[in-house]
Order: structure tokens, then C-alpha cells, then sequence
């Protein structure tokens, strides 16, 4: 044997394992594929994005679903990793559609810029997509640009814009009724560098812009930052009288929180995303007084259902239910009942199901817009803004639902 | 700008610097004795992180106890390293590269593997000293004070180990000439291993001091390392005072970016900056003498 | 030189062609055909990389840059202008030929590897920065899509098109720009320039004193090196159809490529190909083990430095050392 022959052999031999690792069993139950960041950064959230599918799933298959027919199909879940990369994203969802034969893919379950790149599979492998919590208004824009090629994909989150409404609503309630100053009418931003953090900041400099405010400045920091004294620097020198800021990262809000504290800014501040998370008040309970944040829309403290929902993960997996893990459940649920009630596998019988879908879970009522996306509000999902009062998270709007009035 | 701004952008420099020096002299001091450049060494401010969450938070000891325990555990781990992947390598042609390659593998391998063990969330460590001091209108807590006051004195305490002692003398005689100083009596190999012992401890002073700030999580080094690297290069490569006078420098330049262009294009300047430098002094700004 | 490109390179390449070209008439399922397309960029990247790296000598830990810049630059070309990704793809291995040589002329100057190590590196970082911070035209981290893949081409009846869910027309470009690209480099290195790349890696300064003018030398190399791994940017960009700098200039792809060269053989022309193999491969077969994917890349990368240097195109069956020592000393003659 020469040399040259070796290494080609050995490659050989690893193509061949490859292909052998392919049994591809056949399945009575329908499979169900679900791609999202297990591991890296965010794997956090993909870990209870994984429970609340699994347990959507064990529900449906132990009887205690919410079905559409007489005689529910039994359901199979795969969920596959991502590491939050578009490409990994692409190769896992492949690899689900052509080894498990996926009849339906639940993803990105948390990132935008992967369901951009994975929503180019619905037309291409005929396979209705639903993604998670992903909000980016990109994604909706792309299927209005193209309904027929994207008539597969569904977004089961609401746009990033309500997040911006929301802001900009309640800002707009609390100037009225004088509980907060204008001021100059200036604002400024402190966001991640994410799809999620510049959607966000973009939406809400956008409507305050249109009443006559203007942005000062838009620091995005990487993921994960956690010291922000040379933007809080900047900040005093510019003098806004709104700061909203963005983050995923539960502890670069904590961080920042303290750090604004630390600098007595005189500004008002409005959190986004972060303080959803339960270490935020555990660990900036001292420093987070009065901060106000948007949205809350999962507090096991305010809503007896959602304490319910959260007991049941605790029980089953020994960690309490976040929103993640509850909304994760009602995207698992939409999926199931979507199959459920189209009676087949058939791709467009069941994007067809869930157009139709509308549906009240434990995060709120899903009903698709004419964007593909859910959609939120009063009567849908409610973006409520919160603030945290005595150390403890208060809805303050609107006031509908609000338990307690803004401090 | 007002001058409470320009006095606050100087301390947040020098803060942010205190650590990126402590981070580059460690490197720096490495480099110039073994001239191997050690891409885990990030990790081991991630371990160091670890350690004084362990014993500061979970255990409850004292700040300083923890801080000592941790220090030691690391400068363990960084001897450990040296002696099982740095110094079989050596003896090869090609060893430069092949260190190289070795270490990015073992800090790729030491962050998987913590992720395994201690998950991927980041852990809060609360401040160790509380309370802010304010003066005049400029507001600082006490907690990065006591990060540029302890980083300027250990590093001192090092400059005066390796000018004023014997242990100093030896390390310079090998870092000039390991033969030479083998020929001495010198064991070169031991001093390689003693310099990244204490190249560990400079690293896991700063994370230790920088963990109420920063968090722990498997990735809280990889993002000092680069700029590490930086320092010890516009310091000149080896040189630990210069490394020192570096991380302040780029520290300054980087909270000054921050105030003048936007967040996000503040480390395109701190790179640009190094390769301007690299192109007009490929020595360094203070080459001079070596470690 | 035979250290280098083995005995019979031509006819390596040609086994692999050979290997590569029924591949699509297989009816393989669309996920083997994805993994084996990104086998194939990889491998480009890798060749490319390798050139300076180890056939070059110079320790460049940057390549990932021009891995962006062709991406991006084809992406946004073809986007905007409307201009067909046939064209854009070379129009992109240009403009990555041109960022090699402005990084390239600084590194000139540097004859130390730990300065080209971190100046290349930051030189990455600064690229994936300004990538994530033009947002008005990149979209910056949340995706530049709207990226058109290769334009349909009609052979006869049959129609053959391009990018993600065309599993066989993609995998076919791949394929030819990996035998074209390896035929290439091959006819350039086993001539003149091969000779003085190897003889400036191994005597710098012997070569010089030869005649050889290293600036320019360099220089050319880097270009070439920049524009093979541009291209394969560019056609990764036209089969992906998304890209986030992170995903192609951050740290996690410099490891990859690394890796691949490292596990593949540094300064082998061959290795890179079946470190990309090997490494596309095994990370989609440890996909099963979830979280200790990554741990194995590194102990992979650890344990290829120490048992074997030369990478698995170094690696020799036992049986073959007595043929090989032969050889060693007709060479020292």
C-alpha cells in the first residue's frame, strides 16, 4: 500500500460510517422536527425552549391534550441543535427532513437571523415551518414580499414591532397623564447587537421620532457586555430623559442596572427582554427599584395560570417554567393542533390549519396576522408594561389588566 | 465634552486598562521567557472565575481567603499546562506553531468542558467592596477602584520579583539565553514553568478582580485574549513593562472611543490603532528591555 | 517537494474527481449532499489557507476575513447590482486578492510568527466588526438575506439549479470549483513558484540572498491564498443564502479551519482535504452527542499536535517506513 492510498482510505472508510449512520426507520407516529440553540450563549433558553415543546408533546400523547379531533395522531419530537448559527441551523434541519423524515419543523425556536435563513426551506422541501419566539420584523417583511413562496412558514411570535408599540404607547400614557416628564424629549438606546436588541431600538426611535423626540444615540455592545461605564459616560454627557435599553442576557441587564444606579443618571429607564428572566430580580432586586420593563407576559407571581404552568415544569424537570418554556408549549401546541386538525401530513392542509389557528394558551390568544406572524395586543397576546415596585414586578399598562399605578 | 466627562473617560480607561495590562504582562511575561504565545490563557482567567465563585459565593469564605485559594489553584493549573502540552512541544522544529495550535485546541476543549460542568448561564458574584465614592461630580464604586488600586500592586509586586530578586535574575538570564543560563546550573525548564505559574496568577487576579463586574461563564476570557495579545504586541512582544504601559493605552483609547465614534466601532479602532502601530514601529511603542 | 504534494499528485487529483463526479447521479438524500457540498467550500477555504500557512510558511491566523470579504462581496454585488452570481463570485475573489495584499503589507515588515499570528487576527476581527456595523448595507448580525442563488442553466431538457434544497446542482458547483481550484494551484506550485514559496518557508533568508524578492513573492502568495479562499466564500454564500459576520468571520470558523488544516496536515498540499473531510464529517456524526461536540473538536485538535504533527496526510501505514527511509535518502543525495 503506498502513502498516498492511506489517507484516502481512511476518508473513505469515515464517508462510509457516515452514510451507515443513516437507519432510517420507518415511524407510525408523525415526527415533528424542532431545531434551536442547545448549546453556545443562548443555550439557556433553547434548553427550556426544549422542555416546553416536550412537554406539549407528552401531554398530547398521554391524553391530556387540547385536541381538534376525535382520533389525534400520536407525535414523535426531534429537537436538534443549532449553536445559534444559521448554517448549523440549515445542516440540522436537512439532516431531520431527510434521516427522521420530519412531516413539520418547529425553528429557529429562538433566533431571527437562523429562521431567515431556515424559512428558505419551507418552499424548497415543501414542509410547513413554524418558528418559536423569534420576533424580528424581517422575517414578515420577507413573507409579504413573497406570500406564495413562503406560504408554508408561520411565525409564531409577534412581531418586534409590538414590543416597539408597546414602548412607545405606555411612554406616550404616562406623559399624558403627567406621571412622567418629557422633558427636552430627547432618548437613547443601550442595546445588544442582535437582531432582537437593533429591531427593537429601531422600532421605538422610530415612533418617538414621529412625535418630535430626538435619539441621542444608539450604543449597541456586543452580547454579554457587562461593563457600560464608558456608555453611561457618554449618556450623562448627552442628558436624555428616556433610556431604553435591550439585552437577552439576563446579566448584562443586571449589570447595567446597577451601573445606572451607580451613576444616579436622571433619566427615566425602560428595561426590554431581560427582566423576564427570574435571575434579573434575585440578583438586581437592591438596584432595580422603579425600573420600568416591557413585557411582562409571564409572571408566575401576577397570573394563577401561569404559577400552574410553571409548577408543572418544576415538577417535571426541577427548574421553574419561564416564558420560553411556556411559549415554546403553545408554538408545540398550534403545531399539533394544526396536524390534528388537517387530518393528513399534507404540507398545505396544514399551513391551512395554522392560518385558521386561534387558539387561547397559557402566554395568551394565538391568531395569525396576514403577515404570518402572531399577533399581539389587548386582545391577543398582551405586551403589558411592568415596573418593579417594593421588589416585586407590578403591571402598571394598560391599565386594563394593570395591578398596581406607575411610582 | 465637559471636564467631569474627559476625568470620567480617564478612569474608565484606566480601569478597563488595570485589567487588559494584567492580562497582556501575563502574556508578555511568557513570551519573552519561552517566546511561546499561550492561546489558553484566557482560559484560565475563566477557571480563576470559577474558582472564586466556588469559594467566595458557594462556599462563603472570606474575599481574600477565596482570592488567595484561587490564586493558587491557577497557578497550579497554569504550571500543569506548561509542563504536559507547552514543553513535550518544544523540542520539535516547528515548535512556534505547534504550541500555537496545541493551545487554541486546549482553550477550546477547557471551555466546552466547563460548559459541561458549570452549564452555559452566567453567574452574578457580588461586589466585594460596596458603597460609591463621589467627588465633586464624578461617581466611581469602590469595587473598580480597588480593581486599578490591587491591579497596579500586584503587578507591581511583580516588577519587584523579577528586578529585585534572585528568582528575577534567573528568569532574564533564561529568557536571554536558556542555554546559556543552563550552562550556569540555571534549570530552564523549571523557570519556563515557574514564569507560567505566575503568568496564571496575573491572570486570575484580574479575573478574580473582574468577576463581580463581568459575570462568570465559560467565555469570560476568550474575549480578554485578543486584546491581551494586542497589548503585548504595541508593548513590544516580550517586554513586561511595556505590556503594562500597553493595556493602560489601550484601555484610554478605548473608553475615548467609545465618547467620540459609537460603541460598536471602539474595538475597530483599538485594531486599527495596533496595525498602524505594527506598520510604523513593528517593535512596539515601548520595546525596550526585555522581560 | 515530495514531502509536500506526494508522489503522483495529478493522479490523486484525478482519483478525487473521479470519486466526486458520479456522486450526483448517486439519487443520495439531500442531507448527505448538503454535508459533502460544505466538505467541498471547506476544503477550498482550507487549500487556500494552507498556502500560507504551511506551504508559504507565514502563520496567518486571519484567513476567515477573506472567507467573509468574498462572501459578502458576491452577496451584496449580486444583490444590489443584479449583477448574476456567475460573475460576482470572481469579481469577489478579486476584491479578497486586493484586502490580502493591504494586509499583506504590513505583515511584510514582520518576520516574527507571533506578530503575523495576532496582527492577521486582529485584521479578522476588525473585518467581522465592520461587517456587523454596516448595517445599512450588510444588515449587520441580523442577516444579510435576499442573497440569489446561482442563475438555473439548461443543458438540453434538463434544467440544473442551484442553492439550498438543490442538493445535486449545488453539490456539482462545489465539485468543480474543488478539482478546478486544486488543478490550479497544482500546475502553479509544481512549477517555479512552488519552488521559491517552499524555499522562503524553509530559508528565508538563504533565498534571499539567492535573488528571490521576497516582498513580492510574499505578496503574490498572500493574493492567491486570499482569492481561493474568497471564492470559496463566494459560492458559500450563493448555496447558504444567509450570512451573519459572525457566522463567516468569527472565532468559531478560524477554529474550524484551523483544525481542519492542523488534523489534515500543515504544508501538505492534500492534507487540508481530508482534514475538511474528516472534521465536516465527524462533527455532523457527533451532532448525536450534543454537548461534548465541541469538547472532542478541541481534544481532536490537542491530540493531532502531539501523535501526529503532519496530519493524517502524514500518516504512514507501518509496513511502508522501509520504502520511505529508501526515499529519504535518495532525496539527502
Amino acid at each position: 500500500m503506498s502513502r498516498l492510498s492511506f489517507p484516502a482510505l481512511v476518508s473513505a472508510g469515515l464517508l462510509g460510517a457516515a452514510l451507515l449512520a443513516l437507519p432510517a426507520h420507518a415511524q407510525e407516529e408523525i415526527t415533528i422536527g424542532a431545531v434551536g440553540p442547545l448549546t453556545g450563549p443562548a443555550a439557556n433558553t433553547g434548553k427550556d425552549h426544549r422542555q416546553g415543546l416536550e412537554l406539549a408533546v407528552k401531554d398530547w400523547n398521554d391524553g391530556k391534550g387540547n385536541y381538534v379531533s376525535q382520533n389525534p395522531p400520536k407525535i414523535k419530537l426531534v429537537m436538534e441543535d443549532t449553536s445559534g448559527k444559521p448554517e448549523v441551523a440549515i445542516s440540522a434541519a436537512q439532516r431531520l427532513i431527510t434521516r427522521e423524515n420530519i412531516k413539520m419543523l418547529i425553528g429557529d425556536t429562538l433566533h431571527s437571523h437562523v429562521t431567515l435563513a431556515l424559512m428558505e426551506l419551507a418552499p424548497q422541501y415543501n414542509l410547513p415551518i413554524l418558528s418559536a419566539e423569534p420576533v424580528s420584523s424581517a422575517i414578515a417583511d420577507k413573507v409579504l414580499s413573497d406570500e406564495e413562496r413562503y406560504q408554508l412558514y408561520w411565525k409564531g411570535n409577534w412581531n418586534s414591532s409590538g414590543y416597539g408599540t408597546a414602548v412607545h404607547d405606555f411612554y406616550k400614557w404616562a406623559f399624558d397623564n403627567k406621571t412622567l416628564d418629557p422633558g427636552d424629549k430627547k432618548i437613547a438606546f443601550v442595546v445588544e447587537d442582535t437582531d432582537y436588541g437593533i429591531a427593537n431600538a429601531e422600532k421605538v426611535g422610530e415612533l418617538f421620532k414621529a412625535d418630535g423626540w430626538t435619539v441621542t444615540s444608539t450604543e449597541t455592545v456586543p452580547p454579554a457586555t457587562t461593563d457600560f461605564y464608558p456608555q453611561l459616560s457618554k449618556l450623562r454627557e448627552a442628558g436624555p430623559d428616556v433610556v431604553v435599553s435591550v439585552f437577552t442576557v439576563a446579566n448584562s441587564g443586571i449589570a447595567f442596572v446597577r451601573q445606572l444606579k451607580e451613576q444616579a443618571l436622571d433619566t427615566s429607564h425602560l428595561a426590554i427582554y431581560y427582566p423576564t428572566k427570574p435571575e434579573f430580580l434575585q440578583q438586581a432586586a437592591d438596584v432595580a427599584e422603579g425600573t420600568y420593563w416591557a413585557a411582562l407576559t409571564f409572571s408566575s407571581e401576577l397570573n394563577p395560570e401561569h404559577k400552574a404552568f410553571s409548577d408543572r415544569v418544576q415538577a417535571e424537570y426541577g427548574n421553574p417554567g419561564t416564558y420560553s418554556t411556556a411559549h415554546a408549549y403553545c408554538t408545540m401546541e398550534i403545531a399539533l393542533r394544526a396536524i390534528d386538525a388537517a387530518g393528513s401530513t399534507d404540507p398545505k392542509a396544514i399551513a391551512e390549519q395554522i392560518k385558521n389557528t386561534d387558539h387561547e394558551c397559557v402566554v395568551g390568544r394565538f391568531k395569525f396576522d396576514k403577515d404570518h406572524a402572531v399577533q399581539s395586543g389587548p386582545d391577543f397576546i398582551p405586551v403589558p408594561v411592568a415596573q418593579i415596585q417594593g421588589g416585586k414586578n407590578q403591571i402598571i399598562w394598560p391599565e386594563n389588566v394593570a395591578t398596581s399605578k406607575p411610582q | 465634552m465637559s471636564a467631569t466627562q474627559f476625568i470620567e473617560l480617564i478612569i474608565n480607561g484606566l480601569i478597563t486598562g488595570s485589567i487588559y495590562a494584567l492580562v497582556g504582562s501575563g502574556i508578555a511575561l511568557v513570551y519573552g521567557t519561552t517566546r511561546v504565545l499561550n492561546f489558553a490563557h484566557g482560559e484560565l482567567m475563566m477557571l480563576a472565575g470559577y474558582g472564586v465563585l466556588l469559594f467566595a459565593v458557594t462556599l462563603g469564605w472570606p474575599v481574600l481567603l477565596a482570592a488567595l485559594a484561587t490564586i493558587l489553584i491557577v497557578m497550579l493549573l497554569g504550571a500543569v499546562i506548561q509542563r504536559v502540552t507547552i514543553a513535550p512541544l518544544l523540542k520539535r522544529e516547528d515548535w512556534a506553531f505547534n504550541v500555537v495550535a496545541a493551545t487554541i485546541g486546549l482553550s477550546i476543549f477547557l471551555q466546552s468542558a466547563a460548559q459541561l460542568i458549570w452549564g452555559e448561564q452566567f453567574q452574578g458574584v457580588p461586589y466585594f467592596f460596596n458603597g460609591v465614592a463621589v467627588i465633586g461630580e464624578v461617581r466611581m464604586p469602590w469595587q473598580r477602584i480597588a480593581i486599578f488600586l490591587v491591579a497596579l500592586g500586584v503587578m507591581g509586586l511583580c516588577a519587584l520579583v523579577l528586578y529585585r530578586t534572585r528568582l528575577g535574575r534567573i528568569i532574564r538570564a533564561t529568557a536571554q539565553d536558556a542555554e546559556a543560563a543552563l550552562a550556569v546550573g540555571i534549570p530552564s525548564g523549571l523557570v519556563h514553568t515557574a514564569v507560567f505559574a505566575i503568568s496564571a496568577a496575573l491572570a486570575g487576579t484580574g479575573a478574580i478582580l473582574l468577576s463581580p463586574l463581568v459575570t462568570v461563564s465559560p467565555w469570560m476570557g476568550a474575549s480578554y485574549l485578543l486584546k491581551g495579545f494586542a497589548v503585548v504586541i504595541l508593548g513590544g512582544l516580550g517586554s513586561f513593562g511595556g505590556a503594562v504601559a500597553a493595556g493602560f493605552l489601550l484601555g484610554l483609547i478605548e473608553s475615548f472611543s467609545v465618547a467620540f465614534v459609537s460603541t460598536e466601532w471602539s474595538n475597530v479602532v483599538a485594531f486599527l490603532f495596533l496595525i498602524a502601530v505594527i506598520w510604523a514601529r513593528p517593535e512596539g511603542l515601548f520595546a525596550g528591555r526585555g522581560a | 517537494m515530495l514531502e509536500v504534494f506526494g508522489r503522483r499528485p495529478y493522479l490523486v487529483l484525478l482519483v478525487m474527481a473521479l470519486l466526486l463526479a458520479p456522486v450526483p447521479l448517486l439519487q443520495l438524500n439531500d442531507y448527505i449532499l448538503h454535508v459533502l457540498t460544505l466538505f467541498l467550500i471547506f476544503a477550498v477555504f482550507a487549500t487556500g489557507w494552507n498556502l500560507t500557512l504551511g506551504i508559504l510558511g507565514l502563520k496567518t491566523l486571519g484567513h476567515h476575513a477573506f472567507f467573509a470579504v468574498g462572501a459578502y462581496a458576491s452577496a451584496m454585488v449580486s444583490h444590489y447590482f443584479g449583477v448574476s452570481p456567475w460573475i460576482t463570485i470572481w469579481l469577489a475573489a478579486l476584491i479578497a486578492a486586493l484586502t490580502g495584499l493591504l494586509i499583506g503589507f504590513p505583515i511584510l515588515r514582520i518576520r516574527s510568527m507571533p506578530h503575523v499570528a495576532i496582527v492577521t487576527l486582529a485584521f479578522a476581527e476588525i473585518v467581522r466588526l465592520v461587517f456587523a456595523n454596516l448595517k445599512e448595507i450588510t444588515r449587520g448580525e441580523l442577516g444579510f438575506w435576499g442573497i440569489p442563488p446561482f442563475d438555473p442553466i439548461q443543458i438540453g431538457e434538463t434544467t440544473i439549479r442551484f442553492g439550498l434544497g438543490n442538493a445535486a446542482g449545488s453539490f456539482a458547483v462545489a465539485a468543480i470549483m474543488f478539482v478546478g481550484v486544486h488543478l490550479a494551484l497544482l500546475l502553479l506550485l509544481r512549477g517555479r513558484c512552488g519552488l521559491t514559496f517552499l524555499a522562503i518557508r524553509d530559508a528565508e533568508a538563504a533565498a534571499e540572498s539567492l535573488g528571490v524578492r521576497l516582498a513580492a513573492w510574499k505578496l503574490f502568495a498572500f493574493a492567491i491564498s486570499a482569492a481561493v479562499v474568497g471564492l470559496s466564500g463566494a459560492v458559500y454564500a450563493h448555496y447558504v443564502l444567509i450570512l451573519t459576520p459572525t457566522s463567516v468571520a468569527g472565532p468559531e470558523m478560524l477554529i474550524s479551519l484551523l483544525a481542519m488544516i492542523i488534523v489534515g496536515g500543515v504544508g501538505r498540499f492534500f492534507g487540508p482535504i481530508y482534514g475538511a473531510l474528516l472534521l465536516t464529517v465527524t462533527s455532523e456524526l457527533l451532532r448525536d452527542f450534543g454537548d461534548f461536540r465541541m469538547l472532542l473538536y478541541g481534544a481532536l485538535i490537542i491530540v493531532f499536535v502531539f501523535a501526529a504533527p503532519a496530519g493524517i496526510a502524514g500518516l504512514k501505514p507501518r509496513f511502508s517506513r522501509k520504502e520511505t527511509e529508501t526515499r529519504k535518502t535518495v532525496e539527502a543525495v
